[in-house]
């Protein structure tokens, strides 16, 4: 089943080809420790968000989101801290690639920048593409969702994905 | 409807007709990937928990030693024990002290036109060059390793239509990045970026790799080349077997069409903190600047060091410089010393090294607190090659040459 989205704005991150690096601190990227990372995650940004983010918070990005070179720490981190998707004008295609197969929900919304403020809460629906900003009551279309990010968002990531999808009991 | 070239790839992978957005299951033509932990240890991890116990079609694999060379601790050594041994247990071809992957790769012939290749790291895009396909699918490489299948949506394609020949003094680094300037850095977003025209035909296969090498800086998930006598040629002096014809079809529909008249094209320079930040060499002429590193796989070919011995050959780099001359693979390395290139960069002052992927990343040549270095590397972000309180800048060989004599950014086309 698809995971219900459903919480408040975290963060606006509006500024274009954001290199999600930046989120740890780049001399953080090769840290392991999951706990680690949480204590160092957004510090240049908010030094007291590990102390405000709760379970099912939203990152909101602008265009070309996950630019550069995506290592995987930052979204380790943000996961960890409770972030349950990120809702951003467009995606950069590697990062969309690479934090899909680990099963974290990436929303295409091309006019969300306008229409959101930090804490705003905002649900997704999965089924008609939409999201709706439940202070405001505007509801923006989302791009069409591939079927293959609900399946890995579903399977949790790749390997269930592969597992209920593409292999076969000979293969084992 | 005609065809671009990822989408006559991409049929011909398929064997029926797709166009851009279309998803399918494609089959790779070669899976590589480099040692790095959390990445080839991964797999196999990976492949243990979907009970799998060899990869098939070893023949497809390709897997290279090239971060972390030489090992400088135990525990790196240790990493590519693992890897070396998980190759030696599946039959793959593993390549160790030859150079950066993505350059040794189309050296051993594994990236063959109008094949489609594999690999975590979108720098295969570099491949392009040979008219290989290659995309860096990331995490989910295991897809690729226990399946041999990807699932792709068939990309776009952003055409780029060279014309006219480079001038005196610039590069196809200052290309690559005019292009940036001009779309932005999400000017090809989600698309295959296809060069060709006239203009293509005047560049050699060093500067082609180059240009391939960047298609994630805009936003790309791969680029691609038209081949010509030059790709048959780069074929046939290794002898190796493969070379094809590709190119679009004359009908092909593109998401958008740039033409670049390269005569026009002048040095640039990428400053800090990102790709996405490129400026004409004449807004940042004079910054002070303490390190050069020519390398990488974006650069580091037997052009870059033409280039840079052009401007160095009878000259010093200036006292308390560190330039780093870092050839991308053995070949290139033979190939410049048998050019007398390496004597002649030695003699200015130059550091010339072994082949190795870690002055891109700050493993070696690390930058300190406030100092500023050019670098032909893939990336400036901050820390990238040492300190976060560090400034790189990134630019083409001959504008670090000439930096070099004078330690501040200088304009190359002052020796032309």
């Amino acid at each position: 089943m698809l995971p219900v989205i459903k919480g408040r704005v975290a963060w606006i991150f509006p500024e274009p080809n954001f290199d999600i690096d930046l989120i740890v601190g780049v001399s953080n990227i090769k840290i392991k420790d999951v706990e680690v990372l949480k204590s160092v995650c957004m510090k240049d940004y908010d030094s007291s968000f590990i102390n405000k983010v709760q379970p099912g918070d939203l990152i909101i990005g602008g265009e070309n989101f996950g630019y550069g070179h995506p290592h995987y720490p930052a979204f380790i981190a943000l996961r960890a801290l409770g972030i349950s998707a990120v809702i951003a004008e467009s995606f950069a295609p590697g990062f969309y690639r690479g934090e899909t197969s680990n099963g974290f929900p990436l929303i295409e919304c091309p006019d969300i920048l306008n229409y959101v403020a930090r804490w705003d809460v905002l649900t997704l629906d999965w089924e008609q593409e939409r999201i709706n900003n439940e202070n405001s009551g505007v509801s923006l279309r989302c791009l069409p969702i591939p079927q293959k990010t609900k399946d890995l968002v579903k399977h949790g990531g790749i390997l269930n994905y592969l597992r209920a999808n593409r292999l076969s009991e000979s293969k084992s | 409807m005609g065809k671009t070239i990822v989408e006559k790839i991409l049929s011909k992978n398929l064997g029926r007709s797709v166009s851009a957005g279309d998803e399918a299951l494609f089959s790779p033509d070669i899976i590589t990937a480099y040692d790095y932990p959390g990445y080839i240890d991964k797999y196999e991890e990976q492949l243990r928990e979907l009970g799998i116990k060899r990869v098939t079609n070893r023949e497809k694999y390709i897997f290279f030693i090239d971060h972390f060379v030489p090992a400088s601790s135990a525990k790196e050594q240790e990493l590519h024990q693992g890897t070396r041994r998980f190759a030696r247990e599946n039959g793959i071809k593993l390549v160790e002290g030859k150079g950066i992957g993505h350059q040794v790769i189309m050296e051993m012939g594994y990236a063959r036109p109008n094949h489609f290749i594999v690999h975590f790291d979108g720098h295969i895009s570099t491949v392009g060059a040979l008219g290989s396909l290659g995309i860096g699918i990331r995490n989910s490489m295991i897809e690729a390793i226990a399946t041999e299948q990807v699932s792709l949506v068939v990309p776009g394609t952003v055409r780029i239509e060279l014309e006219g020949s480079l001038s005196p003094g610039v590069t196809a680094r200052d290309v690559f990045h005019t292009i940036v300037r001009q779309i932005g850095p999400a000017g090809a977003r989600a698309c295959i970026i296809e060069y060709g025209g006239k203009g293509l035909k005047s560049l050699d296969l060093d500067e082609r790799m180059t240009l391939c090498n960047q298609a994630m800086f805009l936003g790309g998930v791969s680029s691609i080349m038209e081949t010509d006598e030059r790709v048959y040629s780069f074929f046939k002096e290794r002898r190796l077997d493969g070379y094809e014809e590709v190119g679009p079809d004359p009908d092909a529909h593109y998401e958008k069409i740039i033409h670049l008249n390269l005569t026009e094209v002048e040095p640039v320079i990428v400053v800090p903190p990102s790709p996405a930040n490129t400026v004409s060499i004449t807004d940042v002429l004079g910054t002070p600047i303490h390190s050069g590193y020519i390398g990488s796989c974006a650069s580091g070919r037997v052009k870059d060091f033409e280039q840079a011995a052009s401007i160095l050959r009878g000259r010093k780099v200036i006292d308390g410089f560190r330039l780093n001359a870092v050839p991308t693979s053995t070949e290139i390395q033979a190939k410049i010393s048998e050019m007398g290139i390496t004597a002649q960069l030695i003699e200015a002052g130059a550091l010339v090294s072994f082949p190795s992927c870690d002055f891109c990343v700050g493993r070696l040549g690390a930058l300190a607190d406030g100092e500023s270095a050019l670098s032909t590397g893939t990336l400036n972000i901050p820390g990238r090659m040492g300190s976060t309180k560090a400034n790189i800048y990134t630019a083409s060989a001959y504008t670090i040459a000439a930096s070099a004599i004078y330690g501040k950014i200088t304009d190359p086309r002052e020796f032309f």
